[in-house]
């Protein structure tokens, strides 16, 4: 648990930094360990755009934003406002748009899905298999490019190779370093 | 020994330095830009590495994957040379490190090659994102990694130094043995020369020794009879008969004379040398050549105080002075000077060294000296060669020089010559010095020549039947009687037949027994009895270094009645 405590430490302190809003709600889930992890998510989940290539025309023009949407279920809430208050991918701010449903041609490039009732983890993936959108679940099975886990107390990821090549999607091996686990993409192609 | 001191040329010392110098310049400027061209690259790779490192950490840096930093920082620190890894946040916080604790970002870090080594800061970016720094510093090169980059060409350049300085000192040495060579060469070939000179002189003198040796024997016969048939004459009843008598005299005096300077050259004259006044012998020679060289030649003698006596045959050293005197007024057609100087000197063994067939030594020194013609080196490499005379033919015989140089030779002196064209000509007589005092003058014995003749019988021993006759004939004349033999043998019977024998005068060379052995043996079977030799010439049997051993008496042939007389007056005086 220690290194998602310190992890999380740091992460508040660099928010109480620069937003003094975020420290209240920091302190806040400092004694909660399901929040902690949510918090460490929310904030990994605006870090995975430099690291992603998507095919041309998925992003816009510069000073277009780079659409970050929460399909169903949303686990964040502010906190995921508060943390891509602070990110850019490159000339790019986030914006985050919630949805219940995943749409086809969504108007997004990464598409957390949470799940909902009414569509199902799996039928929202099927759906947008071939969309150029990052999609990222968190322990989900089936899974996204990216499903978050937690391995030995900290918050990681694996990511599916095979699912970004159908998404038109190329994952950095920067960031593929990070992964647990990475299915890789066919080889034949 | 050397020589004069030779020098390297200055170029080619010029040469040797500044090549060494040009190649340490050159060397120590490439070792500069090398260093120079290593800094920059070691730089290079500190930013190389850097911003590797830079592209390897974003993702890491950005999830804060501090495992992984740790594990890429690592990863750079297995080089040896780098001294610190730092990774910086977007904030600015050192997130991972390796080595020495990297400075905060805050404090402005040395970036660059600096003798503290080699920093470099790497922006860690994503997609345009700013995520953090990468600061990487390298240690400076040790020293011995330094030193094994350069020992190689600082060998290189010390080893082509030390070639070049072998190679100058090897050109030194060799120029040296060079210089030293042909000295040597120089040297032998004066030496050899000296030698074929010295051999050529050698030859030279015993056949004209030879052949006036057996000239001198038929000139005894000739002179003898003559002398006997002028004896015989009477001027008033064949005047006629007479002048011709007189006139083949004259000619076989004037052979005679030629022998015996042909003799003096080969030096096989007898010389009776004695210890002489240098002083009076030059003061004496100048007067007569002041009368016979006349008014146009100024003579002048110079002798030191104190001159030494030197051992020497004088009538003979006149001859030789009044010799040189004509040559000298030949040699001045028009008039001039002539000096006789005398003083000591000492002939030391360099000199005798560089000189052929001299004896190092105290010498009396005769500088005949003349302001005439001179001569030209190739004439004075000749004229000590008997029969060589540049006088127009009749004018001279060439014997002159020849015979004063074997006389001095014979005495045990040396002879030199120094001459220049058109400015004159000096001869340096060395005689050995003396060290006895004046002879005692024996004070002539004057008796009555009759007298002592009475009954003396001689017993006259030689070979020649021609001598023998002439010889017993002119004692006979003087009033002796007289024995005679043709060998040794027949000389001892005599000797023992006829006791009254008082002088035995023998012949030195005879076909047998020698007539030295003879005398010794003669001698030593009657004790009293007085030994006198006739030679026209002088083997070592009775003469050692042409000087006669003591106690021995001489007749040169070919001698006339009266010189007998006087020489037999002489021995049986002496012995009373």
């Amino acid at each position: 648990m220690a290194p998602v405590i310190l992890r999380a430490r740091r992460a508040l302190k660099r928010a109480l930094a620069r937003a003094p809003a975020l420290a209240l709600f920091a302190a806040g889930i400092t004694f909660a360990d399901s929040s902690l992890e949510t918090t460490v998510k929310a904030v990994d989940l605006c870090k995975f755009a430099p690291f992603v290539d998507w095919p041309p025309g998925a992003i816009g023009p510069p000073h277009t934003p780079v659409v970050l949407c929460i399909v169903g279920n949303d686990p964040f809430g502010s906190v995921l406002d508060r943390a891509v208050a602070r990110q850019q991918v490159g000339d790019h701010p986030i914006l985050v748009r919630r949805m219940t449903v995943a749409p086809p041609n969504p108007p997004c490039q990464i598409m957390f899905l949470g799940g909902s009732p009414t569509q199902p983890i799996a039928d929202a993936l099927r759906l947008e298999q071939n969309a150029p959108v990052l999609t990222v679940t968190d322990g989900s099975n089936p899974a996204g490019v990216i499903d978050f886990v937690v391995d030995q107390g900290r918050v990681r990821f694996r990511i599916d190779e095979a699912a970004a090549a159908a998404h038109g999607l190329m994952i950095r091996a920067q960031l593929l370093n990070l992964a647990t686990s990475v299915t890789p993409r066919p080889r034949a192609h | 020994m050397s020589g004069a001191p030779f020098r390297i040329p200055r170029t080619r010392r010029l040469m040797v330095v500044i090549s060494v110098s040009v190649l340490i310049a050159a060397s120590l400027a490439v070792a500069f830009v090398n260093e120079a061209v290593h800094r920059s690259e070691t730089l290079d790779v500190v930013r190389v590495q850097a911003g590797v490192l830079a592209q390897t950490v974003p993702a890491a840096l950005s999830f804060d994957d501090a495992q992984s930093l740790a594990g890429y920082v690592q990863a750079v620190g297995f080089d040896p040379r780098v001294r610190s890894v730092g990774i910086y946040d977007q904030s600015g916080r050192l997130t991972a490190s390796y080595g020495d604790a990297p400075p905060s970002l805050a404090s402005d870090p040395m970036v660059g090659a600096s003798s503290d080594g080699f920093a470099a800061l790497a922006p860690v970016i994503a997609k345009g994102v700013r995520l953090g720094t990468v600061y990487l510093t390298y240690r400076p090169e040790s020293i011995d990694r330094r030193f094994a980059r350069y020992f190689g060409p600082a060998i290189l350049v010390v080893m082509a130094s030390m070639m070049f300085l072998v190679m100058g000192l090897d050109a030194r040495a060799l120029m040296g043995a060079n210089v030293e060579l042909k000295r040597q060469m120089a040297e032998r070939e004066k030496v050899e020369a000296a030698l074929r000179q010295s051999q050529k002189m050698e030859a030279v003198g015993r056949l004209t020794g030879g052949v006036a040796h057996d000239f001198n024997n038929m000139l005894s016969i000739v002179m003898g009879s003559l002398d006997l048939l002028i004896g015989r004459l009477e001027p008033d009843r064949e005047p006629r008969l007479l002048r011709l008598a007189n006139n083949a005299m004259e000619g076989a005096r004037r052979a005679a004379n030629l022998t015996q300077r042909l003799l003096a050259f080969s030096r096989r004259q007898p010389l009776s040398p004695a210890s002489a006044d240098i002083a009076s012998v030059l003061a004496e020679t100048a007067d007569l050549l002041r009368r016979t060289l006349g008014e146009a030649i100024l003579v002048e003698t110079v002798a030191g105080a104190g001159l030494w006596r030197a051992r020497i045959d004088v009538p003979q050293l006149e001859s030789v002075l009044v010799n040189l005197g004509i040559n000298a007024r030949d040699a001045m057609p028009g008039g001039g000077g002539l000096t006789l100087e005398a003083s000591n000197t000492h002939l030391d063994a360099v000199y005798a060294e560089h000189e052929d067939d001299v004896t190092p030594g105290q010498y009396v020194m005769i500088a005949v000296t003349d302001t005439g013609v001179g001569m030209t080196p190739e004439v004075m490499a000749q004229v000590f060669e008997p029969f060589f005379t540049t006088k127009p033919v009749g004018q001279g015989t060439g014997l002159g020089l020849s015979q004063a140089h074997g006389f001095i030779k014979q005495s045990g002196g040396h002879i030199r010559l120094h001459s220049e064209v058109d400015h004159g000509t000096t001869v340096k007589l060395y005689l050995p010095r003396s060290m006895e005092d004046a002879p005692a003058h024996t004070a002539a014995i004057e008796r009555s020549a009759d007298a002592s003749r009475r009954n003396v019988t001689i017993l006259v021993v030689e070979d020649e039947p021609g001598v023998r006759e002439f010889t017993v004939d002119a004692l006979v004349d003087l009033g002796f009687d007289v024995l005679a033999s043709d060998g040794a043998d027949e000389a001892l019977r005599l000797l023992g037949a006829h006791p009254q024998i008082r002088v035995l005068l023998t012949d030195v060379v005879m076909p047998g027994v020698s007539g030295k052995a003879l005398a010794v043996e003669a001698q030593r079977q009657r004790r009293d009895l007085i030994v006198v030799f006739m030679t026209g010439y002088t083997p070592d049997a009775i003469v050692h270094n042409g000087v006669l051993d003591p106690g021995v008496r001489l007749i040169t042939k070919p001698f006339t009645v009266a010189r007998l007389g006087a020489e037999m007056d002489l021995v049986l005086a002496s012995r009373g």
